[in-house]
């Protein structure tokens, strides 16, 4: 019995070990890259989270582009948001580079500028590139090299809690951080819920013009004495425990609290409400849709996630047009029909489509994404150290709000920081 | 590798044993110590994995010093060392109690030990669950009028570090606590007996014979969570990342975003290295204090 019971163990153990073997993507389409016969190449395509949702809407247009392009197979690998750039540094480093990456601006600009990604200005062809909206295409340049096709827009919007709004007294839903400034104290004495999150402080200073580099990206600048006074302002409101001082731009966070009632204005692109609607339908059945607090410059932001093609790709011209392709305007029309996002590219985002519908709460969601996609934008400096920079100018946020640091000293520090991380 | 007497039963258990080792010291020399050896030489390159590499050096070192961050995560990294005499008190007071044959003492053993076979991924999740401002901790203190509105501990640079290492030490306390166990019924009873013959109270018969007799295990495990303390990396991962304003930044956590999200991998070896060197000298110090340990001081 007790030789039963050690045999039963051991090989449960094994099999144990030998299941952590497997690769942590989801795959689907063609599941063999190695093995490309003769005259057909296969494309390997990695996304960021977006099976299971639209496994059946992505398999669909995978199927029609091989079925248009006999010789070409896709294998489509989903990989989640906090893992895809080191699993992507690894496949490099590995020489199993996939073909096509989705990326957001940031780390499509950190690979960049280790000439890790193929320049799209010389690679594609003037018809492909010229569909996509002309500031998001200058997202990923650097110097004269474009390094991205610009794929789906989360622009901004306000989702804000009508019944906190009507127990505050709020008649008029906000347009700047000043007015909500202005309302924060009377939302949080009558209905005990934070009125809003700021946001990363990078984006509030992208949002009220203070410039984070010098013209040329080789100095940090943003240690002005406009920052310092926005950010002596915004201690007198965390002090007073008027706006929290924790989690600034922290999305999830201040999605939960929005859901818990305990965060009357929520900034986030139309795709949240179907999450919203998921875990907190009571909240949900309380939105109410506006334009985002907007700084001094009236800009919000537009969060953009974009194809990348790797330098060491072994399949350049056919992962270049497959690209191309599912970044088309057909296809990214397609898309922004499965999920409230926005596209990238001139002639999609004039379609009737987006501002069709203004009944449904997605509709109106759909309609001022639209909206504010003409006065928003992808925050990107152009230069290969956007993730390092970006944490840098936030440590200002974290060493003057949480750590009561003077905020000129908390600017100076940080922007010693950004300095050295300026490539 | 030849085994001496192979053919003896001693030498067939011996071999027996290393081919069940064997599986285990496979992974841990291509997954530990090759990476290692690997790493040694990176220190002294300008390596990003993709992007060019360079020899540059003792540069890394030089601008791991001068780098701020590095200096405050090395300090935050020192500081946590703080936990070891905690878990270790606290570990061996749980030993002395559980050490009792009463009923429901296997059901105690086992309460304190459940969170060290747990993963400290999960543990970290549950109590940052916990520790949230809409936690349970927060709801009691205000509900018992502790504290009049909720406190975010993890995100006050002054609380942020202490909830760390309470739940380092929380994790860590029933690990100790049976290797303590162990060394106390090692302690022969007799001495036990005699002393309390000799008129001893129970606190003489511990300060004298019981803690005595448990040096070697107390020089031990110190060793072990100095080392340990030294590496911690899934709590400040999954909880803080290293905020709020560096207060939780340690000297493992800064080498991986240096690594991974900055791809400064040379850079990333150059603090592991320095890792490496600072827990050696206080592995020695207890080393060479611990070596005098063990044995009998209770005198007739």
């Amino acid at each position: 019995m007790k030789k039963l019971v050690s045999t039963v163990l051991c090989v449960t153990m094994l099999a144990g070990l030998m299941s952590g073997c497997g690769s942590t993507g989801s795959k689907s389409g063609a599941d063999s890259k190695s093995a490309d016969a003769k005259g057909s190449e296969t494309i390997e395509f990695w996304t960021i989270s977006l099976q299971p949702t639209y496994t059946k809407f992505f398999n669909g247009l995978i199927a029609d582009y091989e079925k248009e392009n006999p010789g070409i197979k896709i294998k489509w690998v989903d990989l989640p948001y906090d893992s895809i750039q080191e699993k992507l540094v690894t496949a490099i480093a590995g020489g199993t580079s996939p073909d096509v990456v989705n990326l957001n601006t940031s780390m499509a600009l950190t690979l960049a500028g280790k000439d890790s990604l193929t320049d799209l200005n010389k690679a594609s062809t003037s018809a492909q590139k010229n569909v996509y909206i002309d500031s998001l295409w200058k997202s990923t340049e650097i110097g004269n090299s474009a390094y991205a096709f610009p794929w789906y827009a989360s622009p901004d919007i306000m989702f804000y809690n009508k019944d906190l709004f009507q127990k505050a007294g709020i008649t008029t839903v906000p347009t700047t951080y000043e007015e909500a400034n202005a309302l924060a104290k009377q939302t949080k004495t009558a209905t005990g819920a934070y009125l809003y999150t700021p946001p990363e402080y990078f984006n509030m200073l992208f949002e009220n013009g203070v410039p984070i580099l010098s013209d040329d990206k080789k100095s940090a600048t943003f240690n002005t004495d406009a920052a310092a006074t926005l950010l002596t302002s915004y201690k007198t409101y965390t002090k007073a425990d008027v706006l929290p001082s924790a989690n600034w731009g922290k999305w999830d966070n201040e999605l939960k609290l929005f859901e818990t009632g305990q965060l009357a204005i929520v900034s986030s692109s139309g795709s949240s409400l179907s999450r919203i609607k998921d875990e907190a339908p009571d909240i949900y059945k309380n939105i109410g849709v506006a334009k985002p607090l907007t700084g001094s410059l009236g800009l919000s932001r537009n969060a953009l996630m974009n194809l990348v093609v790797p330098s060491k790709s072994k399949h350049q011209k056919a992962a270049v047009n497959f690209a191309a392709w599912i970044t088309n305007d057909a296809n990214q029309l397609a898309f922004c029909k499965q999920v409230a996002i926005f596209p990238s590219t001139k002639e999609a985002s004039k379609d009737s489509y987006f501002t069709s519908d203004t009944t449904t709460l997605e509709g109106q969601a759909r309609a001022m994404s639209v909206q504010v996609s003409m006065t928003s934008s992808d925050y990107s400096l152009g230069v290969e150290g956007q993730n390092e920079i970006e944490a840098d100018v936030n440590k200002a946020y974290e060493a003057a709000i949480v750590g009561d640091t003077d905020a000129k000293k908390a600017l100076d520090d940080a922007k010693d920081l950004a300095q050295k991380d300026i490539k | 590798m030849k085994i001496k007497g192979i053919r003896t039963v001693k030498g067939r258990q011996t071999l027996r044993a290393y081919l069940f080792m064997a599986p285990a010291l496979i992974l841990v020399f291509l997954f530990v110590i090759l990476p290692i050896i690997g790493s040694l030489p990176l220190m002294f390159f300008d390596y990003s994995v993709i992007g060019k590499t360079s020899f540059i050096g003792l540069e890394n070192f030089k601008n791991a010093f001068a780098d701020k961050e590095f200096r405050v995560a090395m300090f935050n990294s020192i500081l946590f060392v703080v936990v070891v005499p905690i878990i270790q008190i606290l570990s061996i007071i749980l030993a002395l109690l559980v050490n009792r044959k009463m009923y429901g003492m296997t059901l105690f053993r086992t309460l304190f030990y459940i969170p060290v076979v747990t993963s400290m991924v999960a543990v970290s999740i549950i109590w940052g669950f916990l520790f949230d401002p809409s936690g349970w901790i927060n709801t009691i203190c205000i509900k018992l009028g502790i504290i009049q509105k909720p406190l975010g501990f993890l995100n006050d640079a002054k609380t942020a570090m202490l909830c760390i290492m309470f739940i380092t030490i929380w994790q860590g306390i029933g690990y100790y606590m049976m290797l303590y166990l162990a060394g106390l019924q090692s302690v022969p009873k007799e001495l036990e007996e005699a002393s309390y013959v000799d008129g001893a109270t129970g606190l003489q018969s511990l300060i004298k014979i019981k803690l005595p007799m448990l040096k070697p295990y107390i020089w031990f495990c110190s060793l072990n969570s100095i080392i340990s303390a030294l590496g911690v990396f899934d709590v400040v991962y999954v909880l803080t990342q290293g905020g709020p304003n560096d207060a939780t930044n340690v000297i493992n956590y800064y080498s991986y975003v240096k690594a991974f999200k900055d791809f400064q991998f040379g850079y990333a070896a150059a603090i592991s290295g320095v890792q490496a060197a600072m827990t050696l000298v206080l592995s020695i110090l207890v080393f060479v204090y611990g070596r005098k340990g063990g044995g009998m001081t209770y005198n007739d």
